[in-house]
């Protein structure tokens, strides 16, 4: 009996200790994900108000220097076209969401809710076009974008962009309008309304939410991008924001506090709305692979 | 274009008016340029957007083929590929299940675990390659402190170690995505099913092998092939990191085309590389809508 | 108000039929119930008449008007849907006006019969309530609300009850009955559920597998059932059948547990009107009798469960193959033990026969006639 007793107490100080050493584990993991995860963002904000002499030290200092100089973020402004590729970017990325959320609603409201032929096709064109690698379109769409004159100029970058996001808005909202009950727009049609009434009283003011997103989502898609505006665009003054970042980069030295500063500001708003949208987005991208 | 089911006399036209914009676009942008890059394929085309002499030769992909440089590129690719599928998947699985469970402070765990997703490619691409500076880089002044590590890399000027280098970049990148799929896919495991092993006497490690595991198998099929055509595809990293170098360590398929094109002008075996490309791609997309499509399992 | 009439509608999907000729002819003011299993047709059929279906052939008459080929708006009809289809963004009084703003109606028009609506559902308090911030009941009655501010030709509804609990269906079952009844207006009513369309319908039709298989006012279908699916679909416990065959020499019908005695001219004509000598008899549960000595028109089997409701007990007996059910009150169930053997009685009017091969009701319509001229003349 006091065996026993000795036994099962020995057994719960064991089995404290193992639920202690796992909490201590699962908060040092926790602590080291975080850490890879945040780190690089953090020594780019270090970096980026570090005065230019204390980059090239060794070993580098892991904290701000005292003497942190914010001077970056003004001057390149002034020394740099990064106002003028912000301004670029903005307009591009701007108007692709507009356009491929427009015309992606549209094809995605009849992917949804109606049946009729070459459904299936439709559906397997969108996804493929969203699977390729980029330079398979980018490179013979140059070819074509040459000969129609439109190299070297945004609007031929934005409609190279349409050219793949229409059919990522598409994708993204026929997940979105499939939630939609069928049902409120049997009601409306029997209320009255005609199709594209409904379409425009019922269906797409319940759907501003997935509208917004998928906005969201081609603008900072178009933000990020970078093969395509290497290959279309040479003009200095045509650059968007990742190719101005990118020609930063010089052949032996490269002024890394200044390239810092421009990352984070081009990292903020692209940063700022992929929190934002970030469970909607795994519902997109991997629609009909996980349910719920 | 409607068979029949159309409620409203307005539904006999508005799919296709809806569809045709979209459908336009895709067969003007994607998929006539598409068929023309097949064409160029099989000409003697140099610079790229200038016409060709010959018309129809073989000559590229017989060229293409038989190049070493190409065989290495697509063992690049493939390694690039493999590399980051692990890495990402082991990460993100990790970061799954630890953000899985209840603890204080999950939401903004969560948070920063999603940050490397946002950040824009080449500002990753810039961050890192400050990072692994050989001289004054951060990576390797962590390394210096570890114990019984000899001379640390040159990282991306290294052959050895800029794959391995530019692979860890895209982990980082893409893990966040993982991990959020998979714990999406945790959060649809019934719970009871956990309770029922636990009651049937089943250990921790067990419950994961037994029924985590199996409960993801779709979801990570998923994730693994999502991974693996966005790796496929990645030219940022490699092209402003390495420029496929050093000694084509680093070349895979997508820069081998870009610089076949574009710095070397001979667009026609560029674009009989991209029909390479092209039939790699879309075997695994075939394999991702066949995943995708599979009916759920009870 | 209207009438409505089908005629041969079908409707055929790509993978099956849904929907099989069907002939339905629906009065002024009627309260139709179209009952039947889930995949019997009869939510494709309200909606063909809604016009969210097109039927693949067929006619449908609303009122004088065909209406194939007319858009759902324009056919003035209103229609509660299973789960309301309330629209989420809009507030109650969005909901109910929104045909009528549709439609143009004069505001101080609108306002009139939305105050009137709100009042005969008691709606009036929650108008400026979103649909998400209402509770079920509420819920179904907006719906209902915005079907009758329509003031149209026809009301659908597609089980409007089932996400209701159990208790504040009984109560909305009685609220729509007495609504239909002060508007008048010509109802179409589906459900899967016997006792909505018993206590609800004025003409309930039963179909199964796109077919209709009666037409009939409740009590009638209850007691006339024209086929064996209808007799088992309608009532719970639904009716016993019970093979059998004909003794022309002895003058009786036996079975596994059935001995009934009939005259022989009852007995010949029963066995030409059946394709072949054995057929199904049938009767209510109720309809059986505990028996000491002998009847004319004996059951017996043993006791092999009894359920006590309280107010009843329903015993299933066996024989042989053959199993049936009997409803007691609770007085006498004592008398039906697990394993006794009993004997049962049923008055042999309340017996229905139906054909073995086609489950078609068998209707020998001088049944009682024959009955009480053979119990005269029976010394």
């Amino acid at each position: 009996m006091r065996r026993r007793d000795e036994t099962l107490a020995v057994d719960q100080i064991v089995r404290r200790i193992s639920i202690a050493a796992g909490r201590l584990a699962l908060g040092g993991l926790i602590l080291l994900l975080c850490s890879v995860a945040i780190f690089p963002f953090y020594w780019m904000v270090v970096t980026s108000i570090r005065p230019s002499a204390q980059l090239f030290e060794f070993p580098p200092k892991l904290l701000p220097s005292a003497d942190s100089v914010f001077s970056p973020y003004v001057t390149l402004f002034e020394t740099s076209g990064l106002g003028r590729w912000l301004l670029n970017s903005a307009a591009v990325s701007l108007t692709t969401g507009l356009v491929a959320t427009f015309f992606g609603a549209m094809a995605a409201y009849a992917l949804s809710r109606f049946r009729f032929r070459g459904r299936r096709t439709s559906e397997m064109m969108l996804l493929l076009t969203q699977m390729f690698p980029a330079i398979l379109l980018a490179l013979p769409m140059y070819v074509v974008f040459a000969r129609l004159n439109l190299l070297d100029s945004l609007a031929g970058l934005t409609l190279a962009y349409l050219a793949f996001l229409i059919p990522v808005a598409a994708a993204l909202l026929k997940a979105f309008f499939d939630a939609i009950p069928v049902e409120l727009e049997e009601a409306s049609l029997i209320d009255g309304a005609s199709r594209l009434g409904t379409l425009f009283r019922i269906t797409l003011p319940l759907s501003l939410p997935g509208l917004a997103s998928t906005y969201m989502f081609c603008f900072i898609i178009s933000w990020d991008e970078f093969l395509f505006a290497r290959m279309f665009i040479r003009q200095p003054e045509n650059w968007t924001v990742s190719l101005g970042l990118a020609s930063f980069k010089g052949e032996f030295v490269t002024p890394w506090d200044q390239v810092m500063a421009a990352a984070a500001i081009v990292t903020l708003p692209a940063a700022l709305i992929f929190l934002a949208l970030q469970s909607y987005l795994v519902r997109g991208l991997t629609a009909g692979g996980v349910k719920g | 274009m409607p068979k029949s089911d159309y409620a409203d006399s307005q539904d006999r036209w508005l799919p296709a008016v809806m569809l045709w914009p979209m459908l336009g676009a895709i067969a003007v942008l994607v998929i006539a340029p598409l068929l023309w890059g097949l064409r160029i394929s099989f000409t003697d085309s140099k610079m790229i957007g200038l016409g060709f002499n010959i018309a129809l030769t073989l000559k590229n992909y017989n060229a293409v083929l038989t190049d070493p440089d190409t065989w290495n590129a697509i063992y690049v690719t493939v390694i690039f590929s493999l590399g980051t599928v692990i890495g990402s998947v082991t990460l993100g699985m990790t970061a799954a299940i630890v953000l899985d469970r209840e603890f204080i402070g999950r939401g903004i765990a969560r948070m920063l675990i999603i940050l490397p997703w946002a950040v824009p490619h080449v500002v990753a691409a810039l961050v890192w390659q400050w990072m692994y500076n050989p001289d004054f880089g951060v990576v390797n002044y962590a390394l210096a402190l570890a114990p019984f590590f000899g001379e640390t890399p040159k990282w991306l000027s290294d052959p050895d170690f800029a794959l391995l280098a530019i692979i860890i970049v895209n982990v980082w990148k893409t893990y966040p995505f993982a991990a959020l799929v998979l714990l999406a896919g945790l959060q649809t495991i019934s719970d009871d099913l956990y309770e029922a092993a636990a009651i049937d006497g089943a250990s921790p490690v067990r419950r994961f092998f037994d029924i985590t595991l199996p409960g993801l198998r779709r979801v990570m099929a998923i994730v693994v092939l999502l991974l693996l055509i966005w790796s496929f595809g990645n030219f940022v990293f490699i092209f402003l990191m390495t420029q496929g170098g050093p000694a084509g360590a680093t070349n895979a398929l997508v820069v081998h085309i870009y610089f076949e094109a574009f710095r070397f002008f001979r667009a026609g075996s560029a674009f009989a590389m991209g029909a390479l490309l092209l039939g790699m791609s879309i075997v695994l997309t075939l394999i991702y809508i066949a995943v995708t499509r599979e009916p759920e399992h009870a | 108000m209207a009438t409505a009439l089908l005629e041969k509608v079908t409707k055929r999907f790509p993978d099956h039929l849904a929907v099989d000729q069907i002939d339905l002819n629906i009065a002024e003011g009627e309260f139709l119930v179209l009952v039947g299993p889930s995949g019997c047709g009869k939510s494709t059929t309200l909606r063909m008449i809604a016009g969210l279906e097109r039927a693949t052939s067929g006619n449908i008459w609303i009122g004088n008007e065909l209406v194939n080929l007319v858009s759902p708006r324009d056919r003035d009809i209103a229609m509660v849907f299973q789960n309301y289809a309330l629209y989420p963004h809009m507030t109650v009084l969005g909901n109910l006006s929104y045909a009528l703003r549709l439609r143009g109606v004069r505001l101080v028009e609108i306002e009139r019969r939305v105050k009137q609506a709100a009042a005969a559902l008691d709606l009036s308090e929650l108008l400026r309530r979103r649909p998400a911030q209402l509770s079920g009941g509420q819920r179904q009655r907006v719906a209902l609300g915005r079907a009758i501010i329509r003031q149209p030709k026809l009301f659908l509804m597609d089980e409007p009850l089932s996400n209701l609990d159990a208790k504040l269906r009984v109560q909305t079952r009685a609220e729509i009955t007495r609504l239909q009844r002060e508007i008048g207006v010509t109802t179409i009513y589906v459900t899967h559920d016997q006792t909505e369309a018993m206590t609800m319908g004025s003409q309930i039709v039963v179909m199964n597998e796109g077919r209709i298989q009666q037409v009939d006012a409740p009590r009638q279908l209850y007691h006339h059932p024209a086929n064996t699916f209808v007799a088992q679909f309608v009532g719970t416990p639904p009716m016993n059948l019970l093979n059998c065959h004909i003794d022309l020499d002895g003058g009786m019908l036996r079975g596994d547990g059935v001995r009934v005695s009939f005259p022989v001219p009852l007995l010949t004509a029963l066995a030409s009107a059946s394709t072949d000598r054995p057929l199904l008899v049938g009767f209510r549960p109720e309809d059986a009798a505990l028996l000491n000595g002998s009847s004319e028109c004996e059951f017996e089997g043993s006791v092999i469960a009894a359920e006590e409701l309280g107010h009843e007990t329903l015993v299933t007996l066996e024989n042989g193959e053959q199993r049936f059910i009997v409803r007691l009150a609770p007085a006498l169930a004592d008398r039906a033990q697990l394993g006794d053997r009993v004997l049962f009685a049923v008055d042999p009017e309340k017996l229905r026969f139906f054909d073995t091969q086609t489950g078609a009701a068998i209707s020998v319509f001088d049944i009682s006639d024959q009955l009480s001229h053979f119990r005269e003349t029976r010394p």
